[in-house]
């Protein structure tokens, strides 16, 4: 019977959480929130391993970012450069 | 009088750096998510920027970033309502056709080799382009869910939103492909 009320607690745990766990990774929640979900991600695996499989995919989609074009950037400051020093505005 | 001009082009410009230009990368990254076409982002950013020396001396110096994405956003509209006046009010109707999140489902490992970042891509490039945007401001440029609303002018739940759905059908999509695995429980 103890067993059954503490996995019932636990699922409902799991149930509150859950749905928080991408704005958790996402740095969106509140200081007592924040806790509650490190606590409970610590403690259960099913719940764990999500959070690692949507911190896995944050990270993967963030090396994408490394692609842009370092070149156009380069151009992209010179020009905001030329624009600082000389007050150079063409035209719009 | 040619002196107090000459001060006034002197403080624009040191607004203009201190504000802007340490923003370029990001504008233009930005930019990309908004445009998809390098070309079309770079002269997105060059506008803005004019936009941005022209404004600056009446900027507050507070949230830059803020203030910028957003002359970046309506430089955007702009382009966009010369260019394709038909297509841009298209209503957004590709919220209500997506999966909802599936709450429940087994515990799940990630395996993770060479192949995960080119499925995560494959997984991405499927997505519609509404939650792509929202998912490549905040993992890839790194805005808080706030400043992406700000970029796309839609509330900032909408972005939680798309930004939740399109991971989890990323996620859907490994494991599908295998990436991810379905293991015990608790």
């Amino acid at each position: 019977m103890k067993h059954l009320v503490s996995w019932m607690r636990d699922m409902a745990e799991c149930r509150h959480v859950r749905p928080l766990l991408q704005s958790y990774l996402d740095d969106a929640v509140d200081e007592s929130t924040r806790e509650r979900v490190a606590r409970h991600v610590a403690a259960c695996r099913r719940c764990g391993r999500e959070a690692k499989v949507y911190a896995e995919i944050k990270a993967a989609l963030h090396r994408r970012g490394a692609g842009a074009d370092p070149e156009a950037v380069r151009r992209l400051k010179v020009f905001a450069s030329r624009l600082a020093e000389h007050g150079d505005v063409p035209d719009l | 009088m040619r002196h107090s001009e000459a001060a006034a082009d002197e403080v624009r410009a040191e607004a203009f750096t201190r504000y802007v230009l340490p923003e370029t990368n990001l504008l233009f990254r930005v930019a990309l998510t908004l445009t998809r076409q390098p070309a079309d982002a770079e002269d997105l950013v060059q506008d803005t920027l004019v936009r941005a020396y022209r404004a600056v001396e009446r900027f507050d110096g507070k949230h830059p970033r803020a203030w910028l994405l957003t002359i970046l956003r309506n430089t955007h509209l702009n382009r966009n309502r010369r260019r394709r006046p038909a297509l841009f009010n298209d209503p957004d109707h590709a919220l209500a056709q997506l999966d909802v999140v599936d709450p429940g489902g087994s515990a799940e490992d990630v395996f993770l080799d060479g192949r995960f970042d080119a499925a995560v891509d494959a997984a991405f490039a499927e997505l519609p382009q509404r939650y792509q945007q929202a998912v490549a401001l905040v993992d890839i440029e790194g805005l808080t869910y706030q400043e992406a609303a700000h970029v796309l002018q839609v509330p900032k739940g909408t972005v939680l939103s798309r930004v939740h759905r399109a991971r989890n059908k990323i996620r859907k999509r490994l494991k599908a492909a295998g990436f991810v695995r379905r293991g015990g429980g608790r």
